[in-house]
């Protein structure tokens, strides 16, 4: 049984927010709801300053917290690790979003449009895939998965930082990254198994 | 440190940030109303099923039956599918508790439209304080599921059972006081509700500190409960003065002097009203999920 992962090489990211724009593009997420988002981090003080990027994402996590608070079975983890949400089962309580540490889950209270003039022929389309009052979140572009490609932010990435693949197959890459460059999910001490990997 | 995103990604220069889907502004608000609700009306039906006190038992059922099943289904994002809710009581502890509550509310209903003296009025009363003690207890469970530290604190379900019958005996209180002046049975509350009280300062006490060395983000909301604008006013004012101090102060008081009733009257409410509301607020609020970063 394949368990998709996901690995992000922070070597890599330049912080280009392609990864968030691309998201947007694919999954038309409503106004103010971002799937995929890129935390900023500025270090030390003048003139000796960094400045560090971290994508974050659902993390498709193993025993997903989020699965196990749903009192409706909406959020539900299918056989590959791919944690979704069958939003005609949600009921808004946003338990899940409570229990996700990773603040990966996003509420839709109402469907706005970006520009005054109302919804653009993208936005109608787009915003027809999302209900107001749900619960929403990242599904590793899941319709692309089943075809066999990679989740849309990997493919669109201009540096390669993601890689996407099969965790139980010991000869993928994302594996022989975990492995070799010593992938390190975030917030391991919260125990909910996450399968999107950092490389620093 | 400070981050920033593409969206509404507010947080402190700490890196922490505060939830707010529950008990934020609007309608975000009812979750902390049915939370209170369940309490204090479970609260207030278990001291007086105990003392045979009729009005309050009704109250605690009304106050469960309307107020808390309302406020839950105003809370949701989507109100007409709430019957989806009590689908996985195997996991959930939304389910497990819309179980406990409506079992409580028919099980204590056909408690007082029963006959006296059967066995299945016996029956149906244990069966209705049991129900009502879970109706209190799943809300602290069920913040202790989640992955902010602070509702994760071992304390928390302990504190809503204390501070439930805590409200529910001065409600009570303030029933009997109100419609019978002074019965055997208001006063019987007054035990109650001062000790629970007493307990309740003690725990939020021994919560506080406990949550403060525990982790830097349960630390960071042990801060915003004790310096924050909203934070003092809400704990050192309205929790800790009118819900606890206040009525211990009344109570010991009148154990010397004798005491005006409106003077008690207001503490009762103070501790059932206000102390038991802002002590759920000042709970969700204060909610801050671990920096990822």
């Amino acid at each position: 049984m394949k368990r998709w992962a996901m690995v992000i090489d922070l070597t890599k990211c330049n912080g280009c927010y392609t990864c968030v724009m691309a998201c947007k593009m694919r999954n038309g997420t409503p106004k103010g709801v971002f799937w995929n988002r890129v935390l900023e981090r500025e270090e030390g003080e003048f003139p000796n300053v960094t400045r560090t990027f971290l994508p974050v994402l659902c993390n498709h996590c193993k025993e997903p917290p989020c699965v196990e608070v749903c009192p409706t079975g909406a959020s539900f983890q299918r056989a590959d690790g791919i944690v979704n949400i069958e939003a005609d089962k949600c009921i808004g309580c946003r338990y899940c979003t409570m229990a996700c540490p990773y603040e990966a889950r996003v509420f839709v209270d109402k469907i706005e449009p970006y520009y005054p003039a109302g919804l653009t022929p993208f936005e109608e389309v787009k915003y027809a895939n999302f209900q107001e009052g749900t619960v929403t979140k990242c599904n590793f572009c899941v319709e692309r998965v089943d075809q066999g490609l990679d989740p849309f932010c990997v493919a669109m990435c201009p540096t390669a930082a993601r890689t996407f693949g099969d965790l139980n197959d010991p000869e993928s890459a994302v594996s022989l990254l975990v492995g070799r460059k010593q992938g390190k999910p975030l917030l391991p001490e919260a125990g909910t198994g996450p399968c999107v990997f950092y490389i620093k | 440190m400070a981050t920033r995103g593409p969206d509404t990604w507010t947080t402190n220069e700490q890196n922490f940030r505060f939830q707010r889907e529950w008990g934020g502004a609007g309608r975000r608000l009812f979750i902390v109303l049915a939370f209170y609700f369940g309490g204090v009306g479970a609260g207030t039906y278990i001291v007086s099923a105990l003392t045979d006190f009729l009005p309050g038992a009704l109250l605690g059922i009304g106050i469960v039956a309307i107020g808390k099943s309302a406020a839950h289904i105003l809370f949701l994002g989507r109100p007409a599918r709430f019957w989806r809710a009590v689908a996985r009581p195997q996991s959930s502890w939304i389910s497990r508790g819309i179980i406990f509550f409506t079992l409580f509310v028919l099980s204590a209903l056909a408690y007082l439209w029963v006959s006296p003296a059967t066995t299945l009025r016996a029956i149906l009363f244990w069966l209705s304080l049991v129900s009502a003690f879970l109706t209190i207890l799943y809300s602290g469970l069920l913040l202790n599921r989640t992955a902010i530290p602070l509702w994760r604190q071992s304390l928390v379900p302990v504190m809503f059972v204390v501070m439930s019958l805590a409200s529910g005996a001065n409600l009570s209180a303030f029933l009997g006081r109100l419609f019978a002046e002074e019965t055997v049975t208001a006063a019987s509350f007054d035990p109650l509700a001062f000790w629970g009280a007493i307990i309740m300062l003690a725990l939020i006490a021994i919560f506080l500190w406990n949550a403060y060395g525990a982790d830097p983000a349960s630390r960071h909301s042990v801060r915003w409960w004790l310096t924050s604008k909203e934070g003092v006013w809400c704990f050192y004012g309205m929790f800790l003065a009118v819900g606890l101090l206040f009525p211990i102060g009344a109570h010991l008081f009148g154990e010397i002097f004798p005491v005006p009733a409106v003077l008690l009257l207001s503490a009762y409410l103070g501790e059932a009203v206000l102390g038991a509301y802002v002590f759920r607020h000042l709970m969700l609020r204060g909610g801050v999920f671990r920096p990822i970063m």
